[in-house]
């Protein structure tokens, strides 16, 4: 066989490979995203269940919910709770800033963090029926956020994944 | 959560983190230039738009304003809205949710031991149930403990079984006014007797401790953290009544110590344990054993012989002065 079709080919296949890896991995992160929204769903429902049922003080309440939870979410929780309160003298919106430094940077989508930005400044300081309002109302708001951002990730994934093949496949036809 | 601490100036080992930084930095300043007052210190107040206000054993001070920062009201540090706001969440651990029942009773205990008296705009709910809605004044009160007051004590209250032959303490009742030094004595004598004292032939006892106020063991997640003994059982918060019959239940102590007695429940839960053979020790407000006598519930104890010894004490000559000490007749 010819060297320059194989180099043609072998470059084409690369270029194929690299464009749906490309693809593949911006889709994955925007399903990453989602996972993450609905661990932080878990978080919260966890820390409503410790504070409901066993008024564990807020910073066991946040590093018991995320234990739980695991992912980024769940880390981002932990963290909190690490900082939160008498230990290291931080209140609940001072710690949630803080400790996102110590997860992924865009893990989480906007909105999620958010609707935990105003939970934060509500944490802590009212009776535990408020407590667990505040907390199912952030629940809410996050489902309602969800299941809007569940199909624009769906059709973003998709759309990532053909955009990677289909822009390498013009790359290779370009280059052909 | 903490356990016991090392021996170090409780005010600025477990208090002053909790205030905002310009707080902190002036009452250590103020502290730096009066370390006689150091030890004496009492209580630190901050009220919402006033003046920091430190009271020590000698009186009381309004902390100065530092150079370079915001002052008002003459030159005095005063704690804002947010100081107070701040203050409270971290005492509270972020938790008022947990804590919502101590703040009922107008106070919280942190680590240490200390007392966190609360201000403020109370609520009323339907059910008759009194809530703090708007804090406006924190006062933090200093715990000191006062090791060894009841050493001198214990012995006189030392009685010996006539069959058995071993010594055991003499249910006692202490009286004696407000700010005499009852708890103190009582948390005292918990430590004795929890650790025994060989050269009086008393072997080490299990106490039982009913601490509905939180002031004796003054415990924190229910760690007490004051020294009441290696042998103490503390139920902490828990009404006395209640308390010295689950003590007697499931915890089998030789001695339950509680603390100012008055209602007619408080009074049969002492009989109840006393005919259980447990030795009762407890404290009552009162003036001296005549005053005792002339309440409905205390008085049927005194005079029904269910306490053996009554310790009366006054503030003399300083708190915990023994005014009488011997049977009760």
């Amino acid at each position: 066989m010819d060297v320059t079709l194989c180099a043609k080919v072998l470059g084409s296949g690369l270029v194929l490979g690299a464009g749906a890896l490309a693809g593949y991995t911006a889709a994955k992160a925007t399903e990453e995203r989602l996972k993450e929204l609905e661990r932080l769903e878990i978080c919260l429902i966890n820390l409503s269940t410790e504070i409901s049922y066993f008024l564990s003080p807020l910073p066991k309440a946040l590093v018991k919910a995320g234990q739980k939870s695991g992912g980024e979410a769940g880390r981002l929780f932990v963290e909190m709770g690490n900082l939160v309160g008498m230990g290291r003298r931080k209140t609940p919106d001072e710690a949630l800033e803080e400790a996102l430094v110590s997860i992924r940077e865009d893990s989480i989508p906007r909105f999620g963090l958010e609707t935990l930005r105003d939970l934060a400044k509500n944490l802590g300081g009212t009776g535990h029926r408020e407590q667990i309002r505040y907390i199912e109302g952030s629940i809410e708001r996050l489902k309602d956020h969800r299941r809007l951002f569940e199909e624009e990730s769906r059709k973003k994934a998709r759309l990532y994944r053909y955009l990677g093949l289909l822009g390498a496949l013009s790359t290779v036809i370009v280059l052909i | 959560m903490t356990l016991r601490r090392p021996a170090e100036d409780p005010l600025e080992r477990d208090i002053l983190p909790f205030f905002p930084e310009r707080i902190r930095d002036a009452i250590s300043e103020w502290l730096a230039r009066n370390p006689h007052l150091k030890d004496t210190i009492i209580e630190v107040r901050l009220r919402k738009g006033l003046p920091v206000c430190i009271v020590h054993r000698e009186g009381d001070v309004l902390l100065p304003g530092r150079n370079g920062q915001a002052r008002r009201d003459g030159g005095y540090l005063t704690a804002s809205s947010e100081d107070i706001e701040r203050t409270l969440a971290l005492v509270t651990d972020c938790s008022y949710y947990a804590l919502e029942n101590e703040f009922s009773g107008g106070y919280i205990t942190i680590p240490g031991g200390h007392r966190v008296g609360l201000s403020g705009q109370m609520v009323s709910w339907g059910d008759g149930e009194i809530k703090l809605r708007e804090v406006s004044g924190l006062n933090f009160r200093v715990a000191r403990e006062v090791k060894g007051v009841a050493e001198d004590l214990v012995p006189r209250l030392l009685k010996t079984e006539d069959r058995t032959g071993f010594r055991r303490i003499a249910s006692t009742l202490i009286i004696s006014p407000p700010g005499c030094g009852k708890t103190t004595l009582l948390r005292d004598i918990c430590r004795i007797l929890g650790e025994g004292r060989p050269g009086l032939s008393l072997p080490p006892s299990q106490v039982g401790i009913v601490d509905e106020r939180s002031e004796i063991a003054a415990s924190f997640g229910g760690v007490p953290q004051l020294d009441v003994g290696p042998r103490a059982d503390v139920l902490d918060r828990c009404p006395k009544a209640r308390g010295m019959i689950m003590l007697l239940r499931s915890m089998a102590p030789r001695v339950i110590v509680t603390d100012e007695i008055g209602s007619e429940e408080d009074a049969r839960a002492v009989a109840l344990a006393l005919c259980g053979g447990v030795s009762v020790i407890a404290s009552c407000h009162g003036q001296d054993l005549e005053d005792v006598r002339a309440r409905p519930h205390s008085s049927w104890l005194v005079s029904s012989g269910y306490f053996e010894m009554a310790v009366v004490l006054s503030r003399r000559k300083g708190p915990g002065t023994i005014e009488y000490l011997g049977e009760i007749w």
